[in-house]
């Protein structure tokens, strides 16, 4: 491809521009962006879509951040069926806008980014072993990533394909997923025929459906706003909080992307179609409850990730400290003929070129930030 | 044979295939149940998804073999060659893999619940997300195989009330396994990384895990009588009414921890790192804190009777109400 043929976001919002789907396509995008639902025909008409895709871009840089994102909002709004494909179309379409991304990759490689506080470790492993006691995990795994388009499920060799993955991610992914018990059972259930030997899955899918149904009530139960009318589930904010430590070591994973985190439930905002119908409730209005809800999961990613920070900062200054220690013991050494002010001029020079270094990347950051903004 | 053969023969009624050379054959999904393969030559065999359940394999080769998804609950796997193999997901349920040589096999998320281990070698083996709970993966005192695990991947493995008596798990990788009650005593964990391992009420008596990592571990009630724990880094892990009677902790860094209740009693700290570390009602009899950095702990009500705090550093600490070296308690 040449330069002159490389797609651009001009190409790529023109394009767009083309589709039937042209307002529904920048309703998505808006919610996309600034987290409103917008529905007046004026005001869709005024944002230029050029705009839209370039904030996109931005504001979900990986293509593994927007998808979710936008699967996410389609499943919230009252009609999913229409929209998923205009939320394809918009993945299609923005896949080229992303140059580090190859779209057939996406559901090939795990993401590495921890699991999520929906339960205690310890419940997950007893789920584990519930559902190994009962039938293969192997099938298991292949199941669940063929749900989730995770690994290349190939129906010639699907067990080679899942190798790369952990049944202890896929749960939790599946969890994740799912927010409510029946999109659960809906997915599983149109999954399993499709694989080789569908029967042996049949068996799976009733035990996953069958081993998984009591967390689903538990964890609404746990819900901590107890707001009966909220149809989809996800991670009660305190729990999230209290950041149950499973999952990759954090220094593994130094910040998870906001955008792996179960989007806002958007699920009382009705979607009002682009031919007005009537009797649809108040347009462009989330519930008290629902802001709440979001407010609280924003307000736990903070301390969640306050906590990570702090713990950083806190092994860092043990670990100076250990080596200045060390160091100071060994200048001791080094230096016991000469005046102790040759010792505490060197230590001071090891604390000068740690701060130096320190600064030099406080700099890279300011700058980073910066860019990103 | 070939893999018609075998299933001809197997569907006519031949149950013993023991010493047959079956190198690579193809028995993908094969309904196995109950077969005899001891002594077989399975390298390189395809028995993916076979049904293997209570099949005679002892003494078989099955090195570079793939038995992912297989389910072998109750087979006899005693003293095979499965080094390499592939048992990705397969279901091992009270399987026999005593004296199994598993060198760098594939475990990943497979099901070793109450499976026998005893002797088995499966150092550098991928036990990933394994399940193994109630597994037998004894060493005996004197004598005998130990169970070798050396630097095995059991990262996120579920070892629950496993018994890992005298294992050699040196250098293994146990970040967020599930070793809950799980027995480790005399068991060799130098230089394991432990992170984020669950090991409440695990019996670590007498175990080595000197130079190991346990950051984040939690080890709420866990026995570690005369546990080694020489320069162990045990960094914001939960220690709360663990026992560590005569652990040999010296410059081991609990930097942090939650300690509340914890027995030290002669217990070897010198030149270990205590800052910040929770350390209410916890008991330093006898205990030697020679050098021992305390800063910042908090050690109100904390037990020192008798304990050698020479030259340690208490700038910080919260002392109400402990009763020091010397009998006095502190207001």
């Amino acid at each position: 491809m040449t330069l002159a043929e490389a797609p651009t976001i001009a190409s790529v919002s023109a394009q767009l521009e083309q589709s039937p789907h042209y307002l529904r396509i920048k309703k998505l995008l808006i919610f996309t962006c600034t987290g409103t639902w917008e529905t007046n025909p004026d005001r869709l008409a005024a944002i230029d879509l050029r705009d839209l895709v370039a904030q996109t871009l931005a504001v979900r840089p990986t293509m593994r951040e927007l998808r979710p994102t936008l699967e996410n909002l389609v499943r919230s709004l009252n009609k999913p069926v229409e929209y998923l494909p205009v939320a394809e179309t918009i993945l299609r379409s923005l896949a080229v806008l992303y140059p580090d991304e190859d779209p057939t990759e996406w559901f090939r490689t795990q993401t590495p980014r921890p699991q999520t506080s929906v339960l205690p470790p310890q419940e997950w492993f007893d789920l584990r072993l519930e559902l190994v006691n009962r039938t293969n995990p192997l099938r298991i795994k292949i199941l669940i990533a063929r749900a989730l388009r995770q690994g290349d499920v190939t129906p010639t060799a699907p067990w080679l394909t899942v190798k790369g993955l952990e049944l202890e991610r896929l749960l939790p992914d599946l969890l994740l997923a799912c927010p409510d018990y029946q999109e659960l059972c809906q997915r599983l259930e149109t999954i399993a025929p499709q694989l080789e030997e569908p029967e042996e899955y049949q068996q799976v899918v009733g035990t996953l459906l069958e081993v998984l149904k009591p967390v689903y009530q538990r964890l609404h139960k746990l819900q901590t706003l107890s707001d009966a009318e909220v149809p989809n589930w996800s991670p009660p904010a305190g729990e999230a909080v209290e950041a149950v430590v499973v999952g990759p070591e954090p220094e593994v994973v130094a910040v998870e992307p906001l955008g792996a985190v179960p989007e806002p439930v958007v699920a009382d905002i009705a979607d009002i179609p682009d031919i007005p119908e009537p009797a649809m409730p108040e347009p462009g209005v989330a519930r008290v409850s629902d802001l709440f809800q979001r407010e609280l999961q924003e307000l736990s990613i903070e301390a969640e990730l306050r906590r990570l920070v702090s713990t950083a900062v806190h092994q860092v200054i043990g670990d100076m400290e250990q080596v200045f220690r060390n160091l100071e013991a060994d200048l001791e050494t080094a230096t016991r003929h000469l005046p102790p002010a040759t010792r505490y001029r060197y230590l001071k020079q090891f604390v000068t070129q740690v701060q130096d270094m320190a600064d030099r990347f406080a700099q890279i950051l300011h700058r980073l930030e910066e860019r990103g903004q | 044979m070939d893999a018609a053969e075998l299933l001809q023969s197997y569907s006519e009624g031949k149950n013993d295939f023991s010493g047959e050379d079956l190198r690579g054959i193809r028995l993908n999904q094969a309904d196995l149940i109950n077969i005899n393969l001891s002594r077989c030559d399975l390298h390189g065999a395809e028995l993916v998804f076979a049904y293997l359940s209570r099949v005679n394999l002892q003494g078989a080769k099955l090195n570079n073999a793939n038995l992912s998804g297989a389910y072998l609950a109750q087979a006899n796997l005693a003293g095979t060659d499965l080094n390499t193999a592939q048992l990705h997901g397969s279901v091992l349920y009270r399987a026999n893999l005593s004296r199994t040589n598993g060198i760098f096999a594939n475990f990943l998320d497979a099901s070793l619940v109450e499976a026998d281990l005893r002797g088995a070698n499966l150092s550098s083996a991928n036990l990933r997300g394994a399940c193994l709970r109630q597994a037998n993966l004894s060493s005996p005192r004197k004598g005998g195989d130990r169970v070798n695990l050396r630097r095995a991947d059991l990262q996120g493995a579920d070892l629950q009330g496993a018994d890992l008596q005298g294992a050699d798990l040196s250098w293994a990788d146990l970040r967020r396994a599930n070793l809950k009650g799980a027995k480790l005593l005399h068991s060799n964990l130098a230089n394991a990384n432990l992170s984020n391992a669950i090991l409440h009420e695990a019996n670590l008596n007498d175990a080595d895990l000197s130079e190991a990592i346990l950051n984040r571990a939690q080890l709420h009630q866990a026995q570690m009588v005369r546990a080694v724990l020489m320069e162990t880094d045990l960094t914001d892990a939960r220690l709360m009414q663990a026992n560590l009677t005569e652990a040999k902790a010296s410059k081991a860094v609990f930097l942090r921890c939650q300690m509340h209740e914890a027995k030290l009693t002669r217990a070897d700290l010198s030149l270990a790192v205590l800052r910040q570390a929770q350390l209410v009602q916890a008991v330093f009899h006898e205990a030697y804190l020679t050098k021992a950095d305390l800063r910042d702990a908090d050690l109100s009500q904390a037990n020192l009777l008798k304990a050698d705090i020479g030259g340690a550093n208490l700038t910080g600490a919260n002392l109400t109400g402990a009763t020091m070296p010397d009998g006095r308690v502190m207001n």
